[in-house]
């Protein structure tokens, strides 16, 4: 028994080698066949790297199946519309595709404590915190962030190599900070805000995932509470919300991506059926040495994503992309007066515009020593954000 | 935070000197070699405007008295760029001059400040012939020209260094008079 699943390439004008990222539910439904033994083939035969990552264990609709390609897909309709190829989900043995090589997650411990984690994927490691006071010297601020991110060996948070001197203690990226919620209409206050940075997460169980395509974990913050009133009852009612945050690094690529939902339960009530997702945005803060002078791309007409370019050797860089329009970046970010004013260009942030899933892709750059000086370095997070975000391969169950 | 080797917590750069006359430098030794810089850079640059340049440059940025004080892990700096680009196999100049930028942006950044790195960058359009010159490349390379001749003087008595530091002002010149040309 096998299940023939449609390949879609939405570039019309050019063929497109990559991972493929859908919904498995449907086609467990379907096929009934477990990610223990799911064999994914081309057309041409081959079988291909595959795996499932669980998102929410208390949620298998969110679970997904991801693939890479190994032949190029045809070009196609950028609407979606025609298939340019198929795969087959067949019942067989996947260790024939080979182990997970350089996708790697470790989590770090203190205790029974879980205060961050690191995923790799052979030239990216991104270094995460979980908890707020990490090196226990009242800067309880961190929960949250990248605390290092390294591309082939190399800081790119604090990119100028001066190791004698210390790396900069504050130094830090995809930190989430706060989330903003719309309130109802006949509420007094339009927006409730989510202070995040000095709530600790925790790592969901089941959730880390280490495929032959990609490294992944979901991490969720302490819950907190929203509340509103009916307006035809005048009853409070209470939600306890989650935000959830799934994080992953494809092989060999020099970017992060995250998902992010909100799982919301009436307040007293276990998690499972019932839960909803809540539309939020997203607030990000990083503080990275992206050199004095940096330069900010940021298209107004795509506002989905954007660039930090350093001018400096050796021209490190960092670009955000969203399926949620993203404001423009503050630099330096305008709340943070502990920072003396000769340091604060290093503060950035912005926020997504509300959605109930928000997708995000980290990009990270530098020039290495045998290249050429970069020219348009923001132009590769364009293509990042359309390639991942704005008109990803899918696949479908036709 | 020491949780890697490529981590280390010494120092705090999250607070940056407090910086303050550069003329102090002399008084720590910077005077001592003034005159011998001067000749040095002459000699290496060849192009006595750009060696003058290369002066004007760390005065400008206000990095000077760093480079003194912290010259010792510099200079070692310097050295471990130089013995990297011995392994490359072609273009070990510019393999030298690409790792050393970086190190030399990182003391103009703990070093200087937006308001000195402002004025020096208008200083560089005021005395660069070119109509649009590349301000921070230009100071990031004075820096480092202005650094390297003064580690070899500095480090003349090491013999072991002795042919490194040879390498790398031949690095540097070829670097200079590329700079010239343009």
């Amino acid at each position: 028994m096998s299940l023939k699943l449609h390949v879609f390439n939405p570039t019309p004008d050019r063929e497109r080698t990559d991972y493929v990222v859908t919904d498995w539910l449907p086609i467990y439904e379907r096929a009934q066949i477990g990610p223990e033994e799911l064999v994914v083939r081309d057309s041409a035969g081959n079988i291909l790297p595959a795996q499932v990552d669980r998102v929410d264990p208390d949620d298998p609709s969110r679970d997904l199946l991801i693939f890479e390609l190994k032949n190029p897909l045809p070009p196609g309709d950028e609407h979606y519309q025609t298939p340019s190829d198929y795969v087959k989900i067949e019942r067989g043995r996947p260790d024939e595709v080979g182990p997970a090589g350089d996708l790697q997650v470790h989590v770090e411990e203190e205790g029974d404590v879980e205060t961050g984690f690191k995923l790799l994927n052979g030239r990216l490691e991104v270094w995460f915190k979980l908890i707020p006071e990490p090196w226990k010297d009242g800067r309880g601020w961190f929960a949250g962030s990248a605390y290092s991110v390294q591309l082939d060996r190399k800081e790119l948070l604090d990119a100028f190599p001066m190791s004698w001197w210390g790396h900069d203690p504050e130094k830090r990226c995809m930190q989430v900070d706060y989330i903003e919620m719309s309130r109802p209409g006949w509420e007094p206050e339009p927006m409730q805000r989510f202070d995040l940075f000095t709530q600790q997460y925790r790592i969901v169980p089941g959730t880390i995932s280490r495929g032959p395509v990609r490294a992944s974990i979901t991490i969720a913050s302490q819950p907190f509470r929203y509340d509103f009133h009916d307006p035809f009852t005048g009853e409070r009612h209470d939600l306890t919300c989650e935000l959830f945050r799934t994080i992953t690094i494809p092989r060999r690529v020099n970017f992060a991506q995250e998902d992010m939902f909100i799982k919301a339960r009436r307040a007293g009530t276990e998690p499972g059926p019932g839960e909803v997702s809540l539309y939020f945005s997203a607030h990000y803060f990083s503080y990275m040495q992206m050199g004095m002078k940096r330069s900010i791309f940021h298209l107004p007409t795509v506002p989905d994503w954007f660039a930090i370019s350093s001018p400096w050797e050796p021209y490190q860089g960092y670009g955000f992309a969203t399926n949620a329009h993203a404001t423009p970046v503050l630099n330096p970010h305008p709340d943070c007066a502990h920072f003396p004013e000769e340091i604060a260009y290093r503060t950035f942030s912005w926020s997504t515009m509300p959605h109930t899933n928000i997708s995000a892709l980290h990009l990270f750059w530098y020039r290495a020593p045998w290249e050429p000086k970069p020219k348009h370095t923001e132009s590769q997070t364009g293509h990042a954000w359309y390639e991942f975000v704005f008109k990803p391969l899918i696949a479908r169950v036709l | 935070m020491s949780n890697k080797p490529e981590d280390p917590v010494e120092g705090d750069r999250s607070k940056p000197p407090a910086g303050g006359a550069d003329d102090l430098a002399n008084a720590r030794g910077g005077g001592r070699i003034t005159g011998q810089l001067e000749a040095q850079l002459n000699t290496v640059v060849q192009d006595p405007v750009i060696a003058r340049f290369a002066q004007e440059a760390v005065e400008e940025l206000g990095v000077k008295q760093f480079i003194n004080d912290y010259e010792e892990p510099i200079y070692d700096k310097l050295l471990e760029c130089d013995s990297y680009a011995e392994t490359a196999k072609v273009n070990s100049d510019m393999m030298f001059i690409a790792r050393s930028l970086p190190v030399i942006n990182g003391i103009i950044h703990i070093a200087s400040n937006r308001e000195r790195l402002s004025r020096a960058m208008r200083w560089v359009e005021k005395n660069m012939e070119e109509s649009e010159p590349d301000a921070i490349s230009i100071l990031s390379a004075l820096t480092l020209i202005y650094v390297a001749v003064q580690g070899e003087i500095k480090r003349k008595d090491r013999i072991e260094e002795r042919e490194a530091w040879r390498r790398i002002l031949r690095r540097v010149r070829r670097f200079s008079s590329d700079m010239a040309d343009q």
